[in-house]
């Protein structure tokens, strides 16, 4: 039921045979996706704590504004992990 | 009767005043000469705010984790911009990539869901590229200070590697540049041979490689004119 009422749905969308909840190359895209998104996370946080060890080493005036793009990208890359999971 | 003079007494307080005034020189006077007074490239040089520049002589609002209390610093510097441009020309290029695989329909097969979120990805990830390699660019520091020259390189994520070598220690200074870019906008690599630890330092794809020579040069020679000082006194 919830299979056909996202296929009506989705008329508006392109139709093809990927569309159907069954097949494969559908989930496994899917699952890289959003494991690809996770992983992406994983490296966003990674870059705040190289902000940070950057701006310990070197104490330049502009590591606060370093630190902020580092938060917003992280924040970002948060957002598009849960559009992955909405959307897919 | 009472004592006016006492020769002793006056002999141990002006030792004591001499031996004062010895170990108290270093430190009012400041021992080490100002960059202007020995070095003539420094001399026209004014002191400079890091505005993500990439040629900052006598910095002033920057600092670095090893520096010593009485450490001055001469000059920081970063690559030329010249040498970024091939991961720049690259962040443009992946921007373009999404319109050009519609423009052929490359994705064609894929429902629009897919799409969008290859887009979103796509996008998120150069971003990220783009502001992994600024980071690099300005965080990866060369700097030369009145005691030793150091250099911070952040090879990876959390990878970093500081290597300093003394003055004292450098014996070989070469200056090199090849390429049309780096002829126009006269950047190039600086070779540094010391006896220390790590025997060979580069600067690669800095601004105006032959003074910076000069003036590793200015400071070598100051160095062992304090040595000589330091024996006489």
């Amino acid at each position: 039921m919830i299979n056909l009422f996202q296929m009506i749905f989705n008329t508006e969308s392109r139709f093809t045979l990927m569309e159907s909840p069954d097949s494969i190359f559908s989930g496994v895209l899917r699952v890289l996706f959003i494991l690809g998104s996770l992983m992406y996370l994983i490296f966003a946080g990674l870059v705040i704590r190289q902000v940070s060890l950057m701006g310990e080493t070197v104490k330049v005036p502009s590591t606060g504004l370093m630190k902020l793009i580092s938060l917003v990208h992280f924040a970002i890359a948060v957002v598009v992990f849960l559009i992955y999971i909405m959307i897919l | 009767m009472p004592e006016i003079f006492d020769k002793k007494d006056h002999k141990q307080g002006a030792r004591k005043s001499r031996e004062k005034s010895v170990k108290s020189e270093p430190e009012s006077t400041g021992h080490r000469r100002n960059v202007d007074d020995y070095s003539e490239v420094m001399r026209h040089e004014k002191p400079h705010r890091d505005r993500f520049s990439w040629y900052i002589p006598k910095p002033i609002d920057l600092a670095f984790s090893t520096q010593a209390e009485h450490e001055r610093l001469i000059m920081v510097l970063r690559q030329h911009p010249a040498t970024q441009i091939k991961w720049i020309l690259l962040a443009v290029a992946l921007m373009f990539m999404p319109f050009l695989f519609i423009f052929v329909g490359f994705f064609d097969f894929l429902p629009d869901r897919f799409y969008f979120a290859g887009f979103l990805g796509w996008y998120l990830m150069t971003i990220g590229y783009m502001f992994e390699a600024f980071l690099k660019w300005y965080y990866n520091v060369y700097i030369i200070t009145d005691e030793r020259i150091i250099d911070i390189d952040f090879n990876s994520l959390i990878n970093r590697d500081i290597s300093a070598a003394k003055t004292e220690n450098i014996e070989d200074v070469t200056a090199s540049s090849s390429g049309i870019l780096a002829a126009i906008f006269d950047y190039g690599d600086v070779r540094i041979q010391t006896a220390g630890e790590k025997p060979q330092f580069e600067f690669p794809g800095i601004p105006y490689p032959n003074r910076m020579a000069a003036l590793i040069n200015e400071l070598i020679l100051e160095e062992e004119r304090e040595k000589i000082e330091g024996r006489v006194r």
